[in-house]
């Protein structure tokens, strides 16, 4: 009888399975936290399309050495929502401002390497850069195009 | 031989019962947990997957459009829910109108040039907002500037419903803008 009791489960071995269940539903749950932050950021990245997209077509539109300038005064980093041109649009409509929460625009002027062909053309770099919820990372998007000067 | 009293020992006792219950219950109530969590991000993907189409196709449309655009034929300034304007299209001119119908939530394209006019219906019943503001300066169309509020229904608390965009569009064709001499 004795030994018939000891086929029982003890405290000690329910406690054990406790701990491996648990550690073995532990990653699932990671699992799903990273899944919602992937969520998050396919959420933006069309935003951050459309915001790249804008701001490059907003300075092509300008002769070269304007354009030139605007991109080194625009260069620094600031909000999507801080953007002169782009507040205005957002004050026409019911605007969420969590869509564009804390992204993020610079604009980087990269130069030929000749110095001919710096008077000729400049490249274009819209970096818009928006953070992951729950996490120091950040995920940027960016577009690059070439500004010619008129003449070629 | 094994008797009854012996029988009785092998069966579950009420503790033994009641932990295996609370086990099955952690258990069942984690993984519910856990599938409730991917259910609602599934369908928070999903809706934000429609959203980001709604928002890639108005995008789309009028990027295409606006970058043919040779003359603006009706400004935003007197109503900001319609833009009128001429394009090329490969050789010929087409006339194209974008128009916001709040009451049916959708964003028309009508092309209104050869005949009869034809209208493609954009997000049906999606479209929560849509304004247009046309920059010409000095005479000439500059760019468009748009703002749009977008919505998808959702039965799920958490998913994403609505969203808000604005963007500028800009030509590579533009004439000078001459009101006065646009097609009626």
């Amino acid at each position: 009888m004795s030994s018939d009791k000891a086929r029982g489960m003890s405290f000690v071995e329910v406690m054990l399975t406790i701990v491996v269940i648990t550690l073995g539903v532990l990653p699932l749950l990671t699992s799903i936290g990273s899944t919602g932050r992937t969520v998050y950021s396919m959420g933006k990245h069309q935003l951050a399309a459309l915001v790249a997209r804008s701001t490059l077509d907003r300075l092509l539109l300008l002769p070269y050495e304007d354009c030139r300038k605007k991109c080194l005064e625009m260069g620094a980093e600031i909000n999507v929502t801080d953007d002169a041109e782009l507040a205005e649009l957002i004050g026409t409509i019911d605007f969420e401002h969590r869509d564009y929460d804390r992204m993020t625009r610079r604009i980087i002027v990269k130069d030929a390497s000749s110095a001919e062909e710096q008077e000729l053309m400049f490249v274009i770099e819209v970096v818009v850069s928006w953070p992951v919820p729950n996490s120091d990372e950040k995920r940027d998007f960016s577009f690059k195009t070439i500004k010619y000067e008129n003449r070629i | 031989m094994k008797t009854a009293s012996d029988n009785r020992t092998r069966a579950f006792t009420l503790v033994e019962i009641m932990v295996g219950f609370c086990i099955v219950m952690l258990i069942y109530t984690s993984f519910s947990r856990i599938f409730r969590g991917s259910g609602h991000q599934i369908e928070k993907g999903f809706k934000m997957l429609e959203l980001q189409t709604l928002l890639d196709e108005v995008e789309h449309n009028l990027r295409e459009d606006v970058r043919c655009l040779r003359k603006v034929e009706l400004s935003t300034e007197s109503d900001p829910t319609r833009f009128s304007f001429q394009m090329y299209d490969e050789n010929k001119i087409v006339r194209i109108e974008y128009e916001f119908v709040a009451a049916r939530n959708v964003l028309l394209r009508k092309e209104l040039s050869e005949g009869a006019a034809q209208t493609r219906e954009i997000g049906p019943g999606n479209i929560e907002n849509c304004v247009f503001s046309a920059k010409i300066q000095d005479g000439r169309f500059e760019r468009l500037d748009l703002a749009l509020k977008i919505k998808v229904d959702s039965n799920v608390e958490t998913a994403a419903r609505d969203l808000t965009a604005v963007a500028h569009f800009t030509s590579r064709c533009a004439e000078p803008y001459r009101p006065w001499l646009a097609a009626p």
